[in-house]
């Protein structure tokens, strides 16, 4: 079946699944009925325009479309569920907080602009409710997924360390940033932060302080057997995601006015290790 | 009659098809060749006369290895730095422009900016007038000269809009500063991040009373990058400069230039 075949095919496929008529299923693609069937009847291909208001409005991706790679069953939840709602991958095993994506969109607003921020957001379909609170619960998905959106656009390595690194402005003024000055000294902080304040705002991994002296840290990040078990993985987030969370690490040290820490990361889950270790050194 | 909305689809796809053939560092005919369809077809899409099918637009997005959602959303070509080979590219740029010092990328709040203010077609003309392809903000990987950049600051200062725009985002900042920093030590804690988050600055170090900025790397630029990066650092400083008379500390601020890219802000009690 060469492309053009497969491609009339899927969307054949998909009226079925669906259960729609004509009319309705044009309106997806902003068209009446008698122009998305002379467009069927001819094999032709619709205009691009027209194809992208069908794929947001379906979820599904150009090349999905053109490649025959459609999940059906999970084409039916997203189009039977309502349009300001969370897709399910970013619903179900929710231990993360919004708080994180906020900070990176805030940031890609920042460096890059408004556009492409948008432009992000429609392309994960996630309704512009997220990013009103902090607090909602989202699937750590939705980080790894944007995180990956952000590779494949050319994202270095630096830019996911600053994309943590921004988080600094983001926290400040609110109340977890007001929190986080009132501590004595960075020990205090970090060891507070390991103790009691991790799992306030995240339940995929749990921390543990390893090391603690004058001006290095060791902190140790394992995914907790919750996180394992709802998303069926050992493996959770992604290698990116890690480099934003040395980012966020570096910033703790300037809530209470020093510089941003150096952090490394001496072991990592994604190179066989059984856990992350991230060693801060601060001044 | 064709929709506005419908031309204005049609010429965002057109920017994109051209931007992507020059990338590739082919002519149209050369294009068509690789998509299967006419030199004439190409050339009315690249013009706007005609929008892409579904078909064209994937195939166009398969040979450049984008994804064809992200960049008929985004309305850039995100080809990773590795596939633009320098000297294959197929962009105008003046002769004496050489060096390539910065990625397109770092322009795009200015970019996202101007096509946000409706003056896209405004700021063509200017890049045109000045021998510079408008296309090269389309493709965000691209190396250009800090030249262009310069170009890019000069034309946001001479537009009162703009100008104005960027002044309002930093008054807006600065509002916030004053709403959420209760003493000078957290107001100017906060500005340091901003200035460092906001204004793209390589480098910044705090020490007790003061901050040094860095707004270039630290190597040596040729003497004709120098001369045309005195209007971006000065354009630079002068956004710094606003944003710390805005927050309005206690204690006085000064700002010395210790070099053309290197300012240092004292705070004196």
């Amino acid at each position: 079946m060469n492309t053009h075949e497969l491609f009339w095919n899927q969307l054949d496929l998909i009226q079925n699944v669906l259960h729609l008529d004509d009319k309705n299923f044009a309106s997806f693609f902003e068209l009446t009925s008698s122009e998305y069937l002379k467009l069927k009847s001819t094999k032709t291909y619709p205009k691009v325009s027209s194809l992208d208001h069908f794929c947001k409005r379906l979820k599904v991706s150009q090349s999905q479309l053109f490649e025959g790679d459609i999940n059906y069953m999970n084409l039916k939840e997203r189009f039977l569920s309502t349009p300001n709602e969370l897709p399910y991958r970013y619903r179900y095993g929710a231990l993360s907080k919004s708080r994180t994506i906020i900070n990176l969109f805030n940031y890609i607003e920042t460096a890059y602009g408004l556009k492409l921020k948008l432009a992000l957001i429609e392309q994960l379909g996630i309704p512009s409710y997220l990013l009103d609170s902090p607090e909602h619960q989202i699937n750590i998905n939705l980080i790894t997924d944007l995180c990956h959106l952000l590779q494949k656009i050319g994202f270095t390595k630096s830019e996911f360390v600053n994309l943590g690194l921004a988080s600094f402005y983001t926290n400040y003024g609110n109340s977890f940033g007001q929190y986080l000055r009132k501590h004595r000294n960075i020990e205090e902080m970090f060891d507070d932060l390991c103790s009691n304040l991790s799992h306030e705002f995240e339940k995929n991994f749990s921390y543990k302080l390893e090391h603690i002296n004058d001006n290095n840290i060791i902190v140790l990040a394992k995914p907790t057997e919750q996180a394992k078990e709802l998303l069926g993985t050992h493996l959770v987030g992604t290698p990116d995601a890690c480099l934003t969370k040395q980012g966020v690490f570096a910033t703790f040290p300037r809530y209470l006015g020093y510089q941003y820490s150096k952090v490394e990361k001496t072991h990592c889950l994604y190179e066989n290790h059984s856990l992350t270790k991230y060693s801060i050194n601060f001044y | 009659m064709m929709k506005d909305s419908e031309l204005i689809l049609r010429q965002k796809t057109a920017k994109l098809l051209r931007a992507g053939r020059k990338v590739r560092g082919i002519n149209q005919s050369q294009m068509a060749e690789i998509l299967g369809v006419t030199q004439s077809m190409i050339s009315k899409l690249e013009s706007a006369t005609l929008g892409p099918d579904a078909g064209v637009w994937y195939h166009f997005c398969q040979e450049l290895s984008i994804d064809p959602d992200l960049t008929f959303r985004s309305g850039y070509v995100f080809v990773k730095g590795k596939k633009i080979s320098k000297k294959n590219l197929a962009f105008r740029f003046p002769r004496n422009y050489k060096a390539n010092d910065l990625l397109v990328k770092e322009a795009l709040p200015f970019i996202s900016l101007i096509e946000e203010l409706d003056l896209e077609q405004d700021f063509n003309g200017y890049c045109i007038g000045l021998k510079i392809d408008p296309d090269i903000f389309s493709v965000p990987n691209l190396a250009i000269p800090f030249s262009i950049f310069s170009k890019l600051m000069d034309y946001i200062k001479s537009n009162k809009i703009l100008k104005q725009s960027l002044n309002a985002a930093i008054n807006f900042e600065s509002q916030d500063l004053k709403l959420t920093g209760s003493d000078d030590e957290s107001k100017i804690e906060k500005v340091v991040s901003m200035i460092q988050q906001r204004q793209n600055i390589l480098s910044i170090s705090q020490k007790k009373s003061s901050i040094e900025i860095k707004i270039a790397p630290d190597f040596s630029f040729s003497e004709e990058s120098e001369v045309y990066l005195d209007d971006y650092f000065s354009l630079k400083s002068k956004q710094i400069e606003s944003i710390l008379k805005e927050i309005n500390p206690t204690k006085n601020v000064d700002i010395k230039v210790l070099s053309k890219h290197h300012l240092q802000v004292s705070f004196v009690a």
